[in-house]
């Protein structure tokens, strides 16, 4: 039944694409014909270094253009005289007066450091000159996006613009910040964190790898409220509004190509300080000796054991002499497993890119086709292809009614790889000494949840082979997952009067994923599934097969579609010294997923079958004798969300100098039990801008440009339990298989909305000869009634221990400075320099949760929004440290004195948590950019430093019950305390029998484990050579060739651990070696 | 052009004026239901997870003395688990035995105040039924179980004064929680009970569902705590009558002798009412609790219970007969051997030895090798009868969360059992009728709730 869907939709699918291919084709053909004439025409050409940057050719009353590829533009002109205005990216806008209409202009750009106010800044909704912009935007540019390397486009903003920031391991897991950004800080504790995400004027609901970062021109990123009140609820976290490459008008075909090879070195497994494998076995071998294991393996005698234990295990028992366990057990002693997996499962990454883009276009028609690939093998052998065709198309049909298309079609295949390091243990322990090769080079087996003594027996041979062997499992343990994405979008505008214009808007986006997991029948998995529910008839010899022999393989079919439809109008009247720039509309989004997964055992793909599974009844497993059902991966999911909305901005200039804007929406959505009272939202904002330096009384020379600008609005969150009625979810019961429904949670009809609110103050300036231009501003972001766990009675329900409610109010504020100078210019040498600055602080100003507002629950977890009042958002605080005693225990603080009573010690922290420390802020206070770029003839080399400043990690130190428990080793092990004396030169205590968690935490919470985590970063040196005109004879142009060194890692850092304070627990990102080509013809 | 621009508009205007409502009535995800007819409603009842699954309290066995804990495995233990067996609790707060009962009760409170607005008719009658015979059979179940751990041991003299449970019977986390006395528990339990017998059926679904058959059963499991011994009887006898069977240990096909960790299926032929243990990590897990020896030493050679309940490690047992297909996971449902052991206490009590005996070796027989000639146990006395049904029970119903109510009706009746640990050489011993008898209620629940502590 669901896979006939999935045929229709995919026909479907395939259809429409045919369709508007064809349409578009047509429509541009057409068009092109249908030239006007009749006006005088101004011509002209323009010369720039960098010809990729949009250049923008505007006259007062006729519009705007744009060049051809050689430069030329030409444009018509309806009353004289006019005035012709150049304009671009980094160049000095140029202004010409026409006069007979027939004037033709040979324009040479000259470079600016930075010129904003003629970018035209894409709100999604409109686009709008940055001057007439009373909001926080930044804009980046595709020369910006081109920096760094890499295929995912969020990525590439970084570093290249203030106000966003990459939350580096506050993000793991966290599915309010799935993109792991922020814009701003933070404006609430559990709400959604993520910046919303805008193609083309539409929501983008896909996955932002489909997106090819060469098909983007240009990024706004909208920080203040005025852009939550333009995008709503969603947009509480700033909004990034993409906006893909198009054709232009009055263009030759031109051919544009790109290439690009990123080869990544391999991850520094080593970084991280480890456990010897020597210290690990030894220390095995005394929990071995204390009895450790004895009860577990009288227990659960089948759950495996470290390669280490089963050879005491088997010294003990006599069937091993001890000159070959010493033997066998010094080989473990040099066996690493960093070393293990770098050989086994580790190569270089390398990801290419290609593209390939025609453009063109005739007075009232430009298109614009391109193809990319992308192709990366992962450092684990990941291996992925992209494709992406982006066909766009603008017409204009008549003076008044205008077309716009766009298709952008994303297949995307990939394939899983090689274990990553950490993936392998035994019986649920980190082992360090794994080797996936015996010594005559053979695949050796890894005991993953039982014991070979048991495996080898349980079917007395009549069993398939019961052994993990990680060297070359992988290769039968396949997971593909096949994307293929269409996004369509059409809008069509009708100009009714000559300031006022409608515009009707669709856009369709389909996703379908496929995620085939296939373990063949000579995988662990599938060799696992049989034997665990095969039965063994010992008098007979007969092995029944509850699951058959074969692969296994699973299937999960993901289908996710999503409509906008747009009705808007847009009103742009001068008159006299007045400005009103205003739109109004209206839209309806509808968003669409089913799902559906199915497994399939005794599965071969050929030829292809499979066999059907009892799923219902329990079978007795042969090693453990648990009686357990077959694994069913079966499950359905349909969700459709629905949203309407309206909204509406306005902005009035006086005199081109005073501006003042305002903005409403409200949405409304069919998002499950939200009472229809609750469904609407308004939110709102204002702006206001003055040009200070239009003012007659303005004579500061050395700043010819300066404005002001402010702008303040509302947003808003609702939680979707907020409901009046309680919510169920209907589900199967395993054990009855009756259909059940869960509450899942209580019916809090007393929720409120969260409420945000953002000031935004700001100065745009340039200095004589734009030497020094840029931004600075200042916001303060407040976020009240904001939710948050707060404990209750819960012999009310018990099915939590804490219920969502209003409980808190917090306050972040903020300054931003994007500076561009122009440091030196000495004949064709220049150097300019970059710096964006950020400085972003958050505090809970109120929290109400009786008994769990203290610095107690700062401990350790320094990567959630933790609120206690006066403190920021991230924040760490640790136990008061007063070194270890004579016996090498780690001694905190009780009533003042240094203590080793650990219970009391943590019973006085929880309570008036005076042997405490508030450390500080858990995420930067500080942090930015600094890009020098330095320009000799065609080449140029830019450097990128990133910083940030003010902030905490955590190191891990070692837990000893963790140790026990896990098997997991920590490089303390070391350092730690061993005899009398100690004290004086470690603080790493010493271990006991049996651990002590309590005293384990006194440790690895104290304020030794914290480290300052400021550092300084080589983000990139990129070195870029233009070819000049020589190649042009070839019909070669704009050839450019570059290559490029990233991520290079920490240069200072404050802390002398050796570790990356940025990742604690993790892997630091490898560098990288970027080069590549692009050019035209 | 214009004009099809200008009706298109209007068209947008009338859709955002009418439409807008209809367009967002569409349901946002086809699982999710606000629960309203009978369906619904049963499905509340049916989420076994939150009801009968691991839900049902263990600090009660965890503080009981069928088991011990080797030295060894003490020092493995938390320090809140150390605590626990100790008898004397470090701060118990978030997750534990009240939570799971309460959510429990919210399940069945929701459901019977759902239900006054479901009209019963002649169609629906027997489903509507169900699911108030349900609702109110659960909420007694869990109610009695947090009575025996929570509240002191019913006293007919002072259960008038006696503090018993905080007895929730609505919805509303608003509503203030106040602890009633022991008797209000018990009236309301009963009561409630009684009413769901002509509501249910007399089998069935599923036996994670009630049946008059359980109801009976819970029924006789109250009185027998209560000390109405001939109520009690009364009860078993009618429990009895929906289902008899007893499994023949040396032949049911739910005994699996020969495996190390399960024993027992899931779901036999002797459960009534399929119920399970919360909390797997509370101090008589069996991967360190080791059964008393002196208990162990009262199974004779040819009872089967030794191999189907036991396995030995290192001349220790360790229990993994319980009626749940798992080592894990402790059996806190009712079953037949149960009723028969109630019918057989309350006859001693009341002076009906033979009777007695005669229920006790219909048991017996069932869990006696047959190879080996089985000799029935006989009682002259009253005393000697309820003495030997009281070891057999304890020997029958190990480790299902009876033996704490056990020890405190007994101590009731001046058995005068003071129960020890040993740990770390030190003897700590809990008097008989102790305080601690009523278990502390979870810290959090004190601070957030202003109710009085045990």
């Amino acid at each position: 039944m669901r896979s006939t869907n999935a045929g229709i939709y995919t026909k479907r699918w395939n259809i429409l694409l045919i369709t508007t291919g064809l349409l578009l084709m047509l429509l541009s053909v057409l068009s092109v014909s249908a030239q006007q004439g009749g006006q005088s025409i101004v011509k002209g050409s323009i010369e720039m270094a960098d010809s990729t940057i949009v250049v923008n050719i505007s006259t007062k009353y006729n519009g705007s253009t744009r060049p051809g590829a050689n430069g030329r533009f030409s444009i018509a002109i309806k009353r004289l005289p006019d005035t012709l205005t150049i304009s671009a990216l980094g160049y000095k806008r140029q202004v010409f007066a026409i006069l007979t209409g027939k004037e033709s202009f040979n324009i040479s750009m000259n470079a600016a450091a930075f010129e904003l106010a003629d970018v035209e800044i894409n709100t999604g909704y409109q686009l709008q000159k940055a001057n007439e912009i009373n909001g926080s935007v930044s804009v980046i540019s595709s020369a910006q996006l081109n920096a760094r390397g890499g295929s995912n486009i969020l990525e590439r903003l970084l570093g290249q613009s203030s106000g966003i920031v990459n939350n580096v391991g506050k993000s793991i897991g966290n599915v309010m910040n799935k993109t792991g950004l922020s814009v701003r800080g933070l404006g609430t504790f559990n709400g959604p964190l993520d910046p919303l995400i805008v193609l083309d004027g539409f929501i983008y609901e896909g996955d932002i790898n489909n997106i090819n970062p060469n098909d983007i021109e240009q990024v706004s990123i909208l920080k203040d409220a005025s852009a939550a009140s333009i995008w709503g609820a969603r947009a509480g976290n700033g909004v990034i509004v993409l906006t893909s490459k198009k054709g232009k008008f009055n263009q030759k075909l031109e051919v544009n190509f790109a290439g690009s090879f990123l080869v990544r070195s391999l991850p520094d497994l080593y970084l991280q300080p480890n456990m010897s494998s020597s210290d690990y076995i030894d220390f095995e071998k005394s929990l071995f000796d204390r009895g450790y294991y004895d009860s577990r393996i009288s227990s659960t005698p089948y759950l495996a054991l470290s390669p280490a234990v089963e050879l005491f295990l088997k010294r003990r028992s006599g069937t091993i002499t001890a000159s070959q366990a010493d033997a066998a057990i010094s080989a473990l002693k040099q066996t690493d497993s960093r070393k293990s997996y770098l050989d086994e499962f580790y190569r270089n990454a390398i990801t290419a890119q290609y593209s390939f883009g025609i453009t063109g276009g005739s007075q009232n028609a430009s298109y614009l086709l391109s193809a990319s690939f992308d192709n990366t093998r992962s450092e684990t052998y990941v291996a992925s292809d992209k494709i992406n065709i982006n066909f766009s198309n603008t017409i204009r049909l008549n003076d008044r009614l205008s077309l716009n298309t766009k298709v952008y079609f994303t297949t995307l295949n990939s394939a899983s790889g090689r274990p990553s390091y950490g993936s392998l243990n035994t019986g649920g322990r980190d082992v360090p000494y794994l080797s996936f090769r015996n010594a005559d080079g053979s695949p050796a087996s890894l005991d993953l949840t039982y014991r070979s003594v048991y495996t080898d027996t349980a079917g007395t041979g009549k069993f398939l082979d019961w052994k993990y062997y990680p060297a070359t499992d992988y290769q039968h343990s396949i997971s593909k997952t096949s994307r293929e994405e269409i996004f369509f979008s059409g809008a069509l505008s009708y100009k009714i009067l000559s300031f006022l214009n409608a515009t009707v808007a669709y856009q369709y986006q389909r996703q379908n994923d496929k995620i085939n997991s296939t373990s063949d029948e000579f995988s662990y998995a599938a060799r696992n599934a049989v034997n665990s529910f095969s039965r063994l008839n010992r008098t007979t010899g007969i092995v029944t097969y509850n699951i058959p022999q074969g692969g296994t393989n699973f299937l999960n079919q993901i289908w996710s579609s999503s409509y906008t439809l747009r009705g808007q109008l847009d009103l742009d009247k001068r008159f006299g010294r007045h400005k009103i720039n205003a739109i109004a509309g209206l839209e309806m989004r509808d968003n669409h997923a089913q799902s559906n997964a199915t497994i399939r055992y005794g599965y071969y793909a050929d030829p292809l079958s499979y066999t059907d599974v009892d799923f219902v009844n329990y079978y007795e497993h042969p090693i453990t004798s648990n009686l357990t059902k077959i694994l069913s991966g079966n499950a359905l999911d349909n969700t459709q969300y629905r949203f309407i909305s309206r909204y509406a901005n306005a902005s009035y200039t006086y005199w081109d100098k005073y501006s003042l804007s305002a903005s409403v929406r409200s949405d409304g959505s069919n998002i499950f039990g939200a009472s229809t009272n609750d469904k609407w939202k308004p939110l709102w904002s204002a702006g206001l801008g003055w040009l200070v330096s239009g003012e007659d009384f303005y004579k500061v020379d050395w700043m010819p440009r300066l404005k002001l600008k402010a702008s303040f609005g509302y947003s808003g969150n609702v939680d979707v339990t907020r409901t009046a009625s309680a919510i169920g979810a209907y589900s199967v019961n395993n054990t009855s298989l009756l259909p059940y429904t869960r509450i899942a949670s209580i019916n809090n009809p007393s929720l409120r909305w969260e409420q945000l609110s953002q000031l935004s103050i700001g100065a745009d300036f340039s200095f004589k000869n734009d030497r020094l231009t840029g931004t600075v501003s200042y916001f303060s972001k407040r976020g009240s009634d904001l939710y948050g766990p707060a404990l209750y009675d819960y012999t009310a329900w018990g099915g939590s221990s804490t219920l969502i409610r209003n409980v808190a109010d917090m306050k972040g504020s903020g300054f931003e400075a994007d500076l561009h100078s122009i440091n030196l210019i000495a004949g064709s040498f220049t150097w300019t320099t970059d710096l964006f600055f950020n400085y972003n602080q958050s505090k809970t100003v109120k929290y109400y949760s009786p008994g769990n507002s203290g610095l107690f629950t700062l401990i350790g977890g320094s990567n959630t929004i933790t609120p206690v009042v006066g403190l920021p958002l991230y924040a760490v605080a640790a136990y008061r440290w007063a070194g270890l005693d004579n016996s090498g225990n780690p001694m905190g603080y009780l009533n003042g004195q240094p203590s080793i009573d650990y219970n009391a010690i943590v019973r006085e922290a929880n309570t008036t948590g005076t042997n405490l420390t508030f450390i500080g802020s858990a995420v930067p206070l500080y942090y930015g950019s600094f890009i020098n770029t330095f320009r000799l003839k065609q080449f140029s080399l830019s450097v990128n430093f990133s910083y940030k400043a003010g902030y905490y990690a955590r190191r891990e130190g070692i837990s000893y019950a963790s140790l026990v428990l896990n098997g997991r080793g920590n490089g303390d092990y070391q350092a730690r305390w061993q005899k009398p004396g100690d004290e004086q030169s470690t603080n790493v205590p010493s271990f006991t029998y049996p651990v002590n968690a309590a005293r384990d935490g006194i440790y690895t919470n104290s304020e030794i484990n914290i480290i300052k985590a400021d550092n300084i970063r080589l983000d990139y040196l990129n070195l870029n050579y233009k070819f000049s005109g020589k190649l042009r004879s070839l019909g070669l142009k704009n050839i450019e060739c570059y290559a490029g060194l990233q991520n290079l890692g920490i240069i200072w850092k404050a802390s002398r651990e050796r570790i990356d304070p940025d990742y604690v627990s993790s892997l630091t990102p490898p560098k990288y070696l970027l080069f590549g080509l692009r050019g035209g013809f | 052009m214009k004009n099809y621009f200008s009706k298109l508009l209007l068209v947008l205007c009338i859709f955002a004026c009418c439409g807008c409502k209809k367009y967002l009535e569409l349901k946002s995800n086809s699982k999710l239901v606000t629960p309203h007819n009978l369906k619904d409603i049963q499905g509340i009842l049916d989420d076994g997870e939150k009801i009968n699954l691991r839900t049902t309290p263990a600090l009660g066995e965890s503080s009981a003395d069928d088991y011990f804990i080797l030295p060894a495995s003490y020092g493995t233990l938390s320090l809140f688990t150390q605590s626990l067996y100790r008898w004397a609790p470090e701060d118990i707060r978030w997750g534990n035995d009240w939570n799971l009962a309460y959510q429990a009760i919210f399940n069945a409170n929701l459901s019977l105040e759902l239900l006054q607005k479901v009209e019963r008719n002649s169609s629906n009658a027997q489903s509507w039924d169900n699911v108030k015979g349900s609702a109110l059979f659960y909420r007694s179940f869990h109610f009695l179980n947090l009575v025996i751990q929570y509240g002191k041991v019913y006293n007919e003299s002072t259960a008038e004064r006696d503090m018993g449970i905080v007895l929730r019977t609505a919805s509303d986390f608003n509503i203030p929680s106040t602890r009633s006395t022991v008797r209000e528990t018990f009236v309301q339990l009963i009561s409630d009970l009684e009413a769901s017998i002509p509501l249910l059926p007399d089998y069935p679904l599923h036996k994670m569902r009630p049946s008059k058959g359980a109801v009976h059963a819970l029924l006789a499991r109250a009185y027998l705590y209560m000390g109405k011994y001939e109520l009690a009887r009364i009860a078993a006898n009618e429990a009895l009558k929906f289902n008899q069977t007893l499994m023949d240990y040396n032949a049911d096909p739910s005994i699996v002798p020969a495996s190390t960790s399960v024993s027992v299926r899931k779901l036999n032929s002797e459960t009534i009412f399929y119920a399970e243990q919360g909390l797997s990590t509370i101090a008589h897990g069996i991967t360190r609790a080791r059964i008393d020896t002196n208990l162990m030493a009262s199974y004779l050679p040819a009872d089967l219970r030794r191999n189907v309940f036991f396995n030995f490690i290192s001349g220790y047992a360790q229990f993994k007969g319980s009626y749940t297909g798992s080592s894990g996971i402790f059996f806190s449902g009712l079953a037949t051997d149960e009723l028969y052991l109630i019918r057989a206490e309350s006859n001693a009590y009341v002076g009906e030895v033979d009777m007695a005996m005669n229920d006790l070796n219909e048991l017996l027989k069932k869990r006696w090798n047959k190879s080996v000639p089985f000799s029935p146990i006989t009682a002259s006395t009253k005393a000697e009868a309820l003495e030997k049904v009281r070891t057999e029970r304890r020997k029958e119903l190990l480790m299902r969360g009876l033996r704490w109510m056990d020890l405190k009706r007994y101590n009731r009746e001046g058995a005068n059992i003071t129960i020890y640990r040993k740990i770390n050489g030190q003897l700590i011993t809990l008097q008989p009728n102790a305080a601690y008898y009523a278990l502390p209620i979870p810290n959090d629940i004190i601070e957030q709730s202003g109710i009085p502590q045990n």
